[in-house]
């Protein structure tokens, strides 16, 4: 591919020179990203399509007048044009999402924000796991709007801290702060999600055991309401 | 403290392409972050580097964009074919369609 290891300033420079094609590679660069942060804000594969390419249109349409106003990544910009489509694609939906889980993957996630080390399934395979994905997908989104964004920004976006810092307006020092912050509060999103994951599916079992002993559930039912 | 160490992780993180970088985790550990952390960073990171965009998502917004490019190409270069004065008296005639309104 053309351009490979040109950074975003660089392939700008190309696009206002007159090169059309410099857009390619950062719509390969960033098309990805946009993807999956517009489906972190909308949980739907086609909404998320639709943002992500409404996103890169403008950018090509507006490219023109951009102007780097820090580090050397568009990222921070069509971030912006991603969550403004998003907020105005969602204003009318529920954001709560219900993630199911197996009682041995709710458990796992549990124990691997103890113990890294001696989690069942392997960390490898449970962080592979789509539902886990989703689950915690839903925790970020629940996380206020700083948060989500200071981890958005490094763990999708891929920025460094000062460039995180100069696209939220922030000090280093207040982002360092503020990112300690978002993943403590993310971890205790991740548990409360898992702990219910796991409430939803011990109460579906005693459910089922309805059909064998009736009593039991009655008592069951009674011990969780308290 | 903990913020700085967990800034750092996340820096060195950002360079490794294994979902679980064993070495990291445990010079981290010693240094004194919180396994709880880790294991949050780790979670959101594979988190956010799913789901992967469908190819055929990629293609068609490609082809949008690219579809945008030839008609600008295309009205630039009949923009141009158009000789100056002719352009003159179009911008005055626009001019005074403006100010009518």
């Amino acid at each position: 591919m053309p351009f490979e290891g040109e950074s975003d300033r660089e392939l700008v420079a190309r696009f206002v020179a007159g090169d059309a094609t410099a857009f390619d590679m950062l719509h390969r660069r960033h098309y990805g990203r946009i993807y999956r942060l517009a489906y972190l804000q909308t949980n739907n594969g086609d909404d998320a399509e639709d943002i992500a390419a409404e996103t890169l249109y403008r950018a090509f349409q507006h490219l023109h007048r951009f102007k780097f106003a820090c580090g050397e990544s568009i990222y921070p910009w069509l971030h912006r044009i991603a969550v403004n489509l998003s907020i105005d694609l969602c204003r009318d939906r529920s954001s709560r999402q219900i993630v199911s889980l197996d009682l041995e993957v709710a458990e796992g996630i549990r124990t691997f924000l103890e113990r890294i080390k001696d989690v069942r399934p392997p960390p490898e395979e449970l962080l592979e796991r789509a539902e886990v994905q989703a689950l915690v997908r839903s925790a970020i989104a629940a996380l206020s709007n700083d948060q989500r964004d200071v981890i958005v920004h490094r763990f999708l976006g891929e920025l460094s801290l000062k460039e995180t810092a100069e696209a939220m307006r922030r000090s280093e020092g207040a982002v360092k702060s503020l990112l300690h912050r978002a993943v403590v509060a993310l971890r205790k999103e991740i548990l409360e999600r898992a702990s219910e994951a796991e409430r939803i599916q011990l109460l579906g079992r005693k459910e089922e055991s309805t059909d064998v002993r009736g009593d039991s559930i009655r008592i069951h039912r009674r011990t969780d309401e308290t | 403290m903990c913020e700085e160490i967990l800034s750092e992780f996340t820096e060195e993180l950002t360079k490794r392409d294994e979902p679980v970088p064993h070495d990291l985790i445990k010079k981290y550990t010693e240094l004194g972050l919180p396994e709880s952390e880790i294991a949050a960073v780790l979670l959101a990171r594979s988190a956010l580097s799913n789901p992967k965009a469908p190819q055929s998502a990629v293609e068609n917004s490609k082809l949008r964009i690219d579809e945008l490019a030839q008609r600008e190409h295309a009205e630039q270069g009949a923009s141009a074919g158009v000789s100056l004065p002719s352009r003159f008296w179009q911008a005055i005639r626009r001019l005074f369609r403006t100010g009518e309104k």
